[in-house]
């Protein structure tokens, strides 16, 4: 056998062109039109995302700005609503010390008042029961008019005393 | 010294050779014509059974093409970015153009490589034919390219080695024949070299086994040899794969030398394409 065979060599030549005019057209073409369409797809997605990251972060600034705003306002409104309370507990305070003083003012006149009658009552039972004793013990001695007479004034002393 | 053992090489009856299918079924048809068109050009059918699964194989994965990939798609958009970075590793964005038949070339040497170790297989480029017309058909394209790319007086000046001065128009007469023959044996080293690795290899692995049988005959085992081969299958699967990269990569080398170079000097492309700092396969990916 020869060692080049040029039938063969022709026929390996045209089988290698073949396989190269499948192989490009079904395989090699289609297959890096794809990986480019894969890489462009890839790169456009990634740009989206780095696209929605910016727009998330520009978004979470800006809540985080309504945020501080909100907490400000909030504390505020905290602030000037303890200072109201405070207020309205000063308010109170006040109030009940002014109706304590008046309760107090008012027991104490009632007291005063009670005190007066409670004397008066004390007298006037004092007076009788003097009148009865005394009756008792010098009734036969002195008529009635003497006898009122004595107590009166007996009783007219114990008053300046008392004063 | 060489030409008898390629002759030897090139299918002699007593050479040693691995069974095949093609010559099970010549031998069923002694001193026919069909018999001895099939035991002659046996290699020329397992090349097209090469083209054929190949075909297959790359229409099935192109077909129905989905953004996100199936299981075959995925393999093929592998090899297929695989041989995209390489030639462009080392042509540049230029080398686009020549994915398609550099990594045809790869392919059909890699897989007629790995088609010697399957059982009653054979590798096509274990016959200088086939690795010849590989060759010849990367000369031509370089050669077309650089008439196409060059101009022809380019290329003329290209195969004169460039004189811009005396002393290199006075080197032309020395440096044509000189970038003539070199142009002339990029085929002949490039068909040789596959040639014999694959051949060597295929050979290796028969005397291996033949060495099996009898060892195993001396050890009265009737149905089967020691598989002494075994480690040179894994030694093969290695050197298909070397020589169809080295041979993709030569053939990438010598299409890229005949594009025109704006900075590099004549004689120091390759030096050049090697240099740091050039692109390497992978940085397009």
């Amino acid at each position: 056998m020869d060692l080049i065979n040029v039938p063969q060599l022709l026929t390996q030549i045209i089988g290698f062109l073949i396989a190269f005019w499948i192989l490009s057209s079904v395989g090699f073409k289609p297959l890096l039109k794809m990986l480019d369409e894969r890489k462009q797809k890839i790169a456009a997605d990634f740009a989206a995302a780095e696209r929605a990251r910016a727009d998330m972060e520009r978004l979470k600034g800006e809540f985080e700005a309504k945020i501080k705003e909100i907490e400000g306002t909030a504390r505020a409104r905290v602030a000037e609503a303890v200072k109201e309370g405070e207020k309205i507990q000063a308010q109170i305070v006040e109030e009940g010390r002014a109706k304590a003083k008046e309760s107090l003012d008012k027991a104490l006149t009632d007291i005063e008042r009670e005190k007066d009658k409670a004397l008066a009552e004390m007298r006037s039972t004092m007076v009788n029961s003097v009148l009865f004793a005394t009756e008792r013990v010098i009734s036969q001695n002195l008529d009635d008019a003497g006898h009122r007479k004595l107590i009166e004034q007996f009783l007219a002393e114990i008053e300046g005393v008392k004063k | 010294m060489i030409l008898p053992l390629l002759e030897a090489a090139a299918g002699e009856e007593n050479s040693l050779e691995l069974p095949n299918f093609v010559h099970w079924i010549a031998k069923t048809m002694p001193g026919t014509k069909t018999g001895e068109f099939l035991h002659s050009w046996v290699d020329v059918i397992f090349s097209w059974i090469v083209i054929l699964i190949l075909a297959l194989v790359f229409s099935a994965a192109s077909r129905n093409r989905k953004m996100i990939p199936g299981q075959l798609q995925n393999i093929a958009e592998i090899a297929v970015q695989w041989l995209y970075d390489l030639v462009t590793g080392v042509m540049g964005p230029r080398g686009k153009a020549f994915v398609p038949f550099l990594g045809s070339i790869f392919l059909y040497i890699f897989v007629s490589n790995i088609f010697g170790l399957i059982p009653l297989m054979k590798s096509p480029t274990s016959n200088l034919n086939t690795t010849l017309a590989l060759a010849l058909v990367v000369f031509v394209v370089a050669q077309a390219v650089g008439m196409i790319k060059l101009g022809p007086l380019g290329y003329l000046d290209h195969m004169a080695g460039q004189p811009r001065d005396p002393i290199g128009w006075i080197m032309v007469p020395l440096l044509m024949p000189i970038h003539v023959i070199g142009e002339l044996a990029k085929p002949v080293s490039l068909s040789c070299r596959l040639f014999g690795n694959i051949f060597g290899e295929d050979m290796v692995l028969a005397a291996f086994i033949g060495l099996g049988i009898t060892v195993a005959g001396a050890l009265h085992f009737k149905f089967f040899g020691v598989p002494l081969h075994l480690p040179f299958i894994f030694l093969a699967m290695l050197t298909s794969l070397i020589q169809a990269l080295v041979f993709t990569l030569l053939s990438t080398i010598y299409i890229f030398l005949m594009l025109p170079h704006e900075h590099a000097h004549h004689g120091h492309e390759v030096e050049d394409a090697l240099a740091p700092g050039y692109p390497v396969p992978g940085e397009h990916a």
